[in-house]
């Protein structure tokens, strides 16, 4: 189009200095033919030329400015519209970046606060959890371990029978004593029979002095002292009897009282043995009954104990998961800063703008692999957080 | 008596997680939310450990690590970097300033929990 025009301008440009050339023309013709209507014509057509000629030169003008102005007005069109980019810029940086950089800033925060606010929460029940595992831990102690055979029922027998075996041992000492208490009583029937013997003694004493004191009479005089000494052991013989008598009551007495005493620690004996016997398998019964109770219920407690353990793993793990929000924190927060680079290269006009410099900064403050993978851009490269190998995560110096 | 270990992030939640950590082990913790922070927490306690952040506000880990080491009742404190940083060049500056471990986040609990135990030791 712009061609078309210069071609056209060049033919406008032409045609008046050919207009002047003719009238030139013809008015040397008209010189040179004097005395003829011809010289007339010929300067008429001359007039024309040149009329035409200044039509054409105004023609060109006017064309020229026309050009000028249209120039000046797309000059114009064109400065509205750099001013037009430079407010969008303008907008973009004190605008679309700071609310950007909020809404950024924002979702950081709500997501920290929502992590730190899980975490809590996870960590409470971690710690209820081990307390719980604590409180099992101490009931299975107590309880026991059923296994191993030293569980609380099994203390609880142990005691039980102890307890019996003591009475079993007083029982013991009490027959022990029973059977002094029968030696006891034989003693008592030789003491009884030691006692007549004593009596029968004293009875033929008696009888002896009677004998003596009579052979005294009869002897008479010479037998006066005899007769003295005669009664003198009748009355010691007497009073023998009487003591025997009464050791012989006293005896019969007491060997009553061991024979009666005999009697009942025998029917004791008995009777000890069956509340012996009894205890026994009360007993048994009891701590058989105490060890259905327990035992479930110490089998309950390790349950819980292992299951508690489990929980309590998962959910350590898990929290451990929360680490996430530590990684997109500071991808988010890398970001941030760079559209606040950008932010300020564009307050200073769009002139300033340097991607080079931002993508550059942006690089030199990245932590995590995931972000160099991203800004490399390979093959459309769009990091995924993956797992690590074990020998990069940890190293001891 | 239980040993207390010095936690320092600029992260609540990552603290969060590596308290969590320790103290079901049976450790004590303090925290510090930056290394500047931290600083004023080694104020003559007895500390057995340090687990640091690298990049941090206010004052970076490798900054801390060398203002500990400046510290003669600190100074022989064990200290572990964790960070999201695996880069060699950075672990180098951190043995040079007298690391004793570089984990690399996110950590395993067993890692940490075993690498805490050896330390402390």
């Amino acid at each position: 189009m712009k061609k078309h025009n210069k071609n056209a301008s060049k033919g406008r440009d032409l045609l008046p200095m050919v207009l002047i050339a003719s009238s030139l023309g013809i008015l040397v013709l008209s010189t040179i033919i004097e005395s003829s209507v011809w010289p007339f014509v010929l300067g008429a057509a001359a007039s024309l030329c040149c009329v035409l000629a200044i039509h054409e030169f105004g023609k060109k003008k006017n064309l020229a400015l026309q050009a000028e102005v249209q120039a000046l007005l797309s000059s114009v069109g064109d400065s509205g519209k750099t001013d037009h980019q430079e407010a969008e810029l303008l907008q973009l940086a004190e605008m679309w970046v700071p609310t950007l950089n909020s809404q950024l800033s924002t979702a950081n925060s709500q997501m920290e606060l929502g992590i730190v606010n899980l975490a809590e929460a996870f960590s409470e029940i971690h710690s209820k959890l081990n307390d719980t595992v604590s409180v099992a831990s101490n009931a299975a102690n107590v309880l026991g371990n059923t296994s191993a055979g030293n569980g609380l029922a099994d203390h609880v027998a142990q005691s039980l029978n102890g307890m019996l075996s003591s009475i079993r041992n007083s029982f013991d000492e009490k027959a022990t004593i029973m059977q002094e208490v029968k030696g006891f009583i034989s003693s008592t029937d030789e003491l009884a029979k030691m006692a007549a013997s004593v009596e029968n003694l004293a009875a033929r004493t008696n009888l002896l002095a009677l004998n003596a004191a009579i052979e005294a009479a009869r002897a008479g005089e010479d037998g006066r002292g005899f007769s003295i000494v005669a009664d003198e052991v009748r009355k010691f013989s007497m009073l023998s009897a009487e003591t025997g008598m009464k050791i012989r009551e006293r005896v019969q007495l007491i060997a009553s009282a061991a024979k009666k005493a005999g009697e009942g620690a025998a029917r004791m004996e008995t009777s000890d043995e069956k509340v012996l016997s009894q205890a026994s398998e009360t007993l048994s019964g009891v701590v058989e009954q105490f060890e259905q109770v327990t035992v479930p219920l110490q089998q309950a407690s390790e349950q819980i104990i292992a299951n508690t353990n489990q929980v309590s793993s998962s959910l350590n793990n898990a929290v451990v998961h929360f680490q996430f929000q530590d990684r997109v924190s500071q991808i988010l927060g890398h970001v941030q800063e760079s559209l606040g680079q950008m932010k300020g290269q564009l307050n200073a006009g769009l002139g300033a703008l340097n991607v080079g410099s931002l993508m550059h900064e942006l690089e030199r403050k990245y932590t995590m692999a995931e972000e160099r993978v991203n800004h490399s851009g390979k093959a459309g490269a769009k990091a995924v957080a993956k797992p690590k190998t074990s020998n990069d995560e940890l190293t001891f110096f | 008596m239980s040993k207390t270990v010095l936690i320092v992030d600029d992260s609540t939640s990552l603290r969060q997680v590596v308290s969590m950590t320790l103290k079901s082990q049976g450790f004590d913790v303090v925290e510090g939310c930056d290394g500047k922070d931290a600083l004023t927490k080694l104020d003559g306690r007895k500390i057995s450990l340090i687990v640091s952040d690298l990049n941090m506000p206010n004052m970076d880990g490798l900054t801390f690590v060398r203002e500990v080491k400046k510290m003669a009742a600190y100074k022989f404190v064990p200290i572990i970097m964790l960070t999201t940083e695996s880069d060699e060049k950075l672990k180098s500056e951190g043995q040079a300033a007298g690391l004793k471990a570089w984990m690399v986040k996110p950590f395993k609990p067993e890692q940490m929990i075993a690498a805490v135990t050896k330390l402390v030791a």
